[in-house]
């Protein structure tokens, strides 16, 4: 197995479809796109408009969040029920990169979400 | 400043093992051997350079309680420790039992130049107010260290503390039994006490620590991304002699060592 580094954000919306093909692909897909991301320019604890994977994956996999038709196929074939459109329309809403993530949130003017419950008491 | 080089990496690891003996929950992470190291959770393949994921670390206290990363996105990178890099990275540690006991100790040998909140280590969630006997440490800011324990009945107590070097070996205590301010939770910086900075305090609970899984690098809220590095990580569930504390410090203060300066 060959790996490749990739940062990929997608919007909040289709956050469910990403993570249900991720899953159905590999085992090592189950978790991915939990990490919330929303504006830099709002509160770090808004709700997040985006989420995000980065780090090593199989490379075979590196190419399909970059056609719709290639995840679509790669996702039947993975026993996922969903569309062609579906598919097409998380590719539109999906940022991939190979820059490290801070540089891929800098890019689309985004930061790491924290919930208020995170901020229990301020010196 | 805490003494080293007094045993060697082995022997020290060995000593730090007994401290396990009978059974006392915890795990014990050295992060910058690569052979204590797998790539994958199922622990097939060694890390064998620079580069390579962390998918499970080997717990060498002797209970087996290997942490593991599934998403091969969220695996901290071997660079002679583990690097996390803050957006997705970490490792959970399988649920262990820490109910038959009321004081946990966490010792971290840490580094981190970020200035974002971020957790270095956490048992159950401590943001539920229903996880009693949760228990977490975290940098708070550049400036800031921050411990806090829960309570049965939803209390909280949570500690701030100044920060001063890094990367740092890190020793939390948490003491669900003690009623008395600034002995329930205390923390050593490099084998130095600090004092508190900052307290939020309710009334303790009769509590023993909880029976969940350990957050490697994140809370459980799956926020609070560890941004740095990790070369060693110990846990354990019961009281420490101040020696045995030392030792398990001097261990952590050896793997430091792997961390950039």
């Amino acid at each position: 197995m060959t790996n490749a580094f990739r940062t990929m954000i997608i919007e909040a919306v289709v956050a469910p479809l990403a993570r249900t093909i991720a899953a159905a692909l590999s085992p090592a897909g189950v978790g991915m796109f939990v990490s919330g991301l929303v504006p830099a320019a709002g509160p770090a604890d808004a709700e997040p408009t985006h989420y995000v994977s980065t780090g090593m994956i199989d490379a075979q996999f590196a190419p399909l969040l970059q056609d719709g038709a290639a995840l679509h196929a790669a996702a039947v074939a993975a026993g996922v029920d969903c569309t062609l459109e579906a598919c097409q329309d998380l590719v539109a809403r999906a940022y991939v990169s190979e820059l490290p993530p801070f540089e891929a949130f800098a890019d689309l003017e985004l930061q790491l979400h924290q919930p208020a419950d995170d901020m229990l008491v301020e010196a | 400043m805490i003494l080293g080089g007094m045993f060697g990496a082995s022997q020290l690891e060995a000593q730090v093992r007994r401290l396990f003996a009978g059974g006392v929950p915890g795990f014990q992470l050295d992060l910058i051997h690569a052979s204590n190291l797998y790539q994958d959770a199922a622990r097939t393949t060694l890390v064998a350079a620079n580069g390579d994921p962390i998918g499970s670390p080997t717990d060498l206290s002797g209970n087996d309680n290997h942490p593991t990363q599934g998403t091969s996105t969220s695996r901290p990178t071997f660079l002679g420790y583990a690097s996390h890099d803050g957006a997705d990275d970490y490792l959970v540690a399988p649920v262990i039992d820490f109910s038959s006991t009321s004081k946990i100790t966490i010792v971290a040998a840490v580094k981190t130049a970020s200035a974002a909140q971020q957790m270095v280590a956490e048992l159950g969630n401590v943001a539920s107010s229903s996880n009693a006997g949760a228990v977490g440490l975290q940098f708070a800011s550049t400036t800031r260290y921050r411990t806090n324990l829960r309570y049965s009945g939803g209390g909280l107590d949570q500690y701030d503390f100044a920060r001063s070097v890094s990367p740092s070996v890190l020793s939390a205590t948490y003491d669900f039994a003690s009623t008395v301010s600034d002995s329930k939770l205390t923390l050593r910086e490099d084998g130095v006490a600090i004092a508190a900075s900052s307290k939020s305090e309710s009334s303790p609970v009769a509590t023993t620590g909880a029976n969940n899984a350990v957050q490697i690098g994140r809370r459980a809220t799956s926020t609070l991304y560890l941004n740095g590095g990790l070369a060693g990580l110990t846990m354990i569930g019961r009281e420490l002699l101040a020696s045995e504390l030392a030792l398990i410090e001097r261990y952590n203060n050896f793997l430091k060592t792997g961390l950039p300066a």
